[in-house]
């Protein structure tokens, strides 16, 4: 089942490697396009490869205690590959400013790697160091606006992330303390008092919550990073970061295994306030604007088109916090409720990064990053339009799109009502905030007279693409579950899915699917 | 964001030397710490993790003060004997830090979320 294999280390090494290759092109766009992406290709044959032929296994390199790569991890390093794929596209349009184009390369791919080594580790110290690397490669992406305002929301982003660091630095000196060693099997914490468990998964709970962005602390500096930061670095900020630290806090707490009621309801609160309150916020952000949605860094108010998103995701990942919370209340559903975190990990992630990727060409191609002075696109908004609609129908649980595996997860009878009707409540304003912004791109009234001095004639096609890319995805994959879970068609593709992502989310907590849950 | 005129650059070694150590502890971190898991050593992988910190103390601090430095400045504020006014000294020379280690001056055309060379804003 366990398999000695080089796999594991190929998706960072060539990361690694394009992103010192990158700088070296400065004199040639295009090959510095071809060289990081032939790369990412490299990553994602050798990453799908793991994830056809996988099965229960897992595969490390060179003991458990370094690099492992099991099915789950394969599925979250597939993801992230993808929109880091996708995102290296957009940004060759989106950086015209070519000086500039190899250090973000360089650091992009860094960035992504350090996020591939999170996904791919049972060592925590692994990936404690890979949370470290995202922060600094992030945070200095987030710089590349060039804005005062980006400065201040990078300083925002460190001064957290340090907060957090120090928490989880905490977690695993305790952790080695309690244990002797730094991996996460069960059979380490076989035979630890459940009251010194409890305390390493609050410590580990509450230090990465502020990478992931879960209320309160993601407040402080989720909204000005995502939106200060370039779009294919918010893409990937809003729709891998936070949640392979989200994935990371799954996989800790599920090897763990606290039992407390406590820490549950602990994790259940603030998922659940997070998940209101982001979405609440998404909705003041795109009518009213930063003057009451507040945790701004910019010298005006503003009704930011990114800050909506931001906002949201803020909301969407108290889901994952919420999961997680179920799994310790009910551990013998601790199987189910970590589907629910892979699927949520899916859906968020393709319809939050396309959101993103879609923003940023109407940013572009109207020179305006704020509603209240944006003049309607009309027509020329063309297939944007309809994979914006796309992605947040799919965010606010829309049958049909990805997001219905969500809603199928909150609809079971595992879970009260109470917490189905503020999951529902939330997506209800995700769907508000979607139309109304739509509307505002399509036939937007600014409250400023608005004219052009200058005309912006460029055609951004290829800031359209990644947004086709997902959006057909979220629609492929949305409509075999919806009619396959519905047995109108496709029930034979939607088995395999199911079984498939069942057998993944054993391999959250467990290095091989084999392993059995406490 | 796309801006095709090019920023006003000042070449600076110090700046430009901040970056480079930056961003070397940063893939000497990373790198070592594959590096020490694949030898499963502890004490190297601590010490690499190490790094990786000093590297994330160390871009924080170079951010900490362009971040609030203030980006206007009364020149005649500054007593130099009557030369703190134009044409002698204009705000413009006065020093403003550049963006933290990117090494290039901010892109004050963005600064109200609209492209101020594209796009004009007047009140209703």
């Amino acid at each position: 089942m366990m398999e000695y294999s080089l796999v594991p280390i190929i998706a960072p090494l060539a990361l690694i490697l394009g992103g010192v290759i990158a700088p070296f092109l400065h004199k040639e766009r295009r090959a510095m396009l071809a060289v990081v992406s032939s790369f990412f290709a490299l990553a994602i044959v050798a990453n799908s490869w793991v994830l056809i032929n996988i099965g229960e296994g897992a595969l490390f390199y060179p003991t458990e205690g370094g690099l492992l790569m099991n099915a789950s991890s394969a599925f979250v390093v597939e993801l992230t590959l993808i929109l880091g794929f996708l995102g290296a596209i957009y940004s060759f349009e989106y950086f015209e400013d070519r000086r500039h184009l190899g250090l973000f390369y360089s650091l992009y791919s860094l960035f992504l790697a350090s996020l591939v080594v999170m996904a791919i580790s049972f060592n925590v110290l692994v990936i404690y160091a890979g949370f470290e690397a995202s922060t600094i490669a992030g945070g200095i992406l987030i710089l590349f606006t060039r804005r005062k305002s980006a400065t201040k929301a990078a300083v925002r982003f460190f001064i957290m992330s340090v907060i957090g660091a120090i928490a989880i630095l905490g977690g695993i000196l305790y952790q080695n303390y309690l244990t002797g060693g730094f991996i996460l099997t069960s059979s380490a914490f076989t035979g630890i008092a459940n009251s010194d468990l409890v305390l390493l998964a609050t410590i580990y709970a509450i230090g990465f919550s502020i990478k992931v962005g879960i209320f309160p602390f993601g407040l402080i500096w989720l909204p000005p990073a995502h939106s200060e930061a370039p779009t294919p670095v918010s893409a990937i900020l809003s729709g891998v970061m936070v949640q392979i630290a989200a994935f990371a806090v799954a996989r800790i707490i599920g090897v763990i295994a606290p039992v407390s009621p406590q820490l549950a309801l602990l994790l259940i609160g603030l998922g659940g306030l997070s998940l209101i309150i982001g979405a609440a916020m998404a909705v003041i952000e795109a009518t009213a604007g930063s003057r009451l949605s507040r945790f701004h860094v910019g010298e005006i108010n503003i009704r930011g088109i990114k800050r909506i998103w931001a906002f949201s995701t803020s909301s969407e990942v108290g889901v994952f916090y919420m999961l997680i919370g179920l799994a310790i209340l009910t551990p013998s559903l601790l199987p189910i409720f970590f589907i629910g975190v892979l699927l949520h990990f899916l859906n968020h992630g393709l319809a939050k990064a396309l959101l993103f990727f879609d923003s940023g060409f109407v940013i572009e191609r109207s020179r305006v990053a704020d509603l209240s002075v944006l003049k309607g696109l009309g027509r020329s908004i063309g297939p944007t339009g309809v994979t914006y609609l796309i992605g947040g129908f799919s965010l606010s649980l829309i049958p049909g799109t990805l997001g219905y595996t969500t809603f199928r997860e909150f609809t079971s009878p595992n879970v009260s009502i109470g917490i189905t009707a503020l999951v529902f409540s939330a997506a209800a304003m995700i769907l508000f905030t979607t139309v109304y912004s739509m509307r505002c791109f399509v036939s937007g009234k600014p409250a400023a007279e608005v004219t052009y001095i200058k005309s912006h004639e460029a055609k951004h096609s290829l800031l359209r693409v990644p947004g086709i890319v997902i959006a057909v995805g979220i629609l492929a994959l949305g409509i075999v579950i919806t009619l396959g879970a519905n047995q109108i068609a496709f029930h034979g593709q939607f088995q395999q899915i199911e079984e498939w992502v069942e057998m993944a989310a054993k391999t959250i907590a467990n290095m091989t699917a084999v392993g059995v849950y406490h | 964001m796309a801006n095709k005129q090019a920023p006003r650059n000042v070449r600076s070694t110090s700046a430009r030397s901040s970056l480079m150590i930056a961003f070397s502890l940063m893939v000497v971190g990373l790198v070592g710490v594959v590096a020490a898991s694949i030898y499963s050593d502890f004490i190297l992988l601590f010490a690499f993790v190490e790094v990786t910190s000093v590297s994330m103390f160390f871009i924080l601090i170079l951010s900490l003060i362009p971040a609030y430095f203030p980006d206007k400045m009364n020149v005649e504020s500054i007593f130099y004997c009557g030369l703190g006014k134009e044409p002698y000294m204009s705000s413009d020379r006065v020093y403003r830090p550049n963006v933290p280690l990117l090494n290039t001056a901010y892109d004050h055309d963005w600064d109200r979320y609209y492209d101020a060379k594209s796009v004009k804003v007047e009140k209703k």
